[in-house]
């Protein structure tokens, strides 16, 4: 790379920055992939904006407290009718100690699981903009690995989207580049601060076309 | 043992093996993405790498933990 090429990478992004939540990384100090070129350097990686993680966030905040949000319901109604109850609801006497512990450390684990598995469906998403390429890396926990690539110098429109009330509240949405590979389209979803994404993209192509000899 | 006993302990056994057919599909599940971190990992170098193997095999060590738990508890104790 030139001293100028370089100068103007200082312009494009200056300095290196880490979200604290790890979805946008600049000059990101401890990444490589298998792939990557002698002398090739990350410049962005960036994953879906934390804020797509709430669905399941939630959904698992629910069933955290489900069981706890039952035992208490049935004890309140157990009280509320001493007729039907007379000696109150014990749930110990249901079951065998022994099965309720099993059936609770199944449950949660299975939560665990859950959570794990939705957290690394995000956290492998990742989406790489290098001084050559950019690429999208993505793993599916039971259905495999998906990895796509455009080099820098055949992009021919970056266009952004930012649809929907949370996209235009947290400020994140879609940056599409048309490039003249067979492929076409690639998508970089959900991604924060958009608008500053689509700049430096356009910006790094034009970089590349005009070092280019 | 009356009928009521009887009845008890079949249930009991039946939702024991249900248990663990159900703990061995889920410790399948964890390996395969036990897996699936290993190969992310290889293929993609970041800040968190070590810490979700980390997590991903515990976790398995401790459903496996859990799984020997319910095959040798006796559900009617």
């Amino acid at each position: 790379m030139s001293q100028r090429a370089a100068n103007s990478i200082k312009r494009i992004l200056p300095k290196a920055k880490s979200s604290v939540v790890g979805q946008l990384d600049i000059y990101p100090a401890k990444v490589r992939f298998a792939s990557q070129n002698p002398g090739e350097k990350i410049f962005i990686l960036v994953r879906r904006h934390v804020f797509t993680n709430i669905g399941w966030l939630l959904r698992a905040g629910v069933i955290f407290i489900l069981p706890i949000i039952t035992v208490i319901a049935i004890d309140v109604i157990g009280n509320m009718s001493p007729e039907l109850f007379p000696d109150g609801v014990n749930f110990r006497k249901l079951m065998p100690d022994t099965l309720w512990v099993i059936l609770g450390l199944i449950y949660y684990t299975s939560l665990v699981t859950y959570v794990f598995a939705k957290f690394l469906d995000w956290y492998f998403d990742i989406y790489l903009v290098t001084s050559e390429r950019f690429l999208h890396m993505e793993f599916k926990i039971l259905t495999g690995k998906f990895v796509s690539e455009a080099p820098l110098s055949n992009i021919q429109d970056v266009k952004q989207r930012v649809v929907g009330l949370f996209p235009a509240i947290f400020n994140y949405g879609d940056v599409i580049v048309t490039t003249a590979a067979e492929r076409g389209k690639f998508s970089f979803e959900h991604v924060p601060d958009p608008t500053w994404f689509r700049d430096v993209i356009t910006d790094l192509a034009k970089l590349v076309e005009h070092s280019e000899p | 043992m009356n009928d009521v006993q009887i009845e008890m302990t079949f249930i009991f056994a039946i939702a024991k093996i249900a248990a663990i057919v159900y703990l061995m599909l889920h410790l399948f599940a964890v390996l395969v993405i036990t897996r699936q971190v290993m190969v992310a990992g290889r293929v993609i170098k970041t800040a968190l790498r070590g810490s979700v193997m980390l997590f991903a095999l515990l976790h398995a060590i401790i459903l496996f933990g859990l799984l020997i738990y319910t095959v040798f508890a006796n559900p009617l104790v």
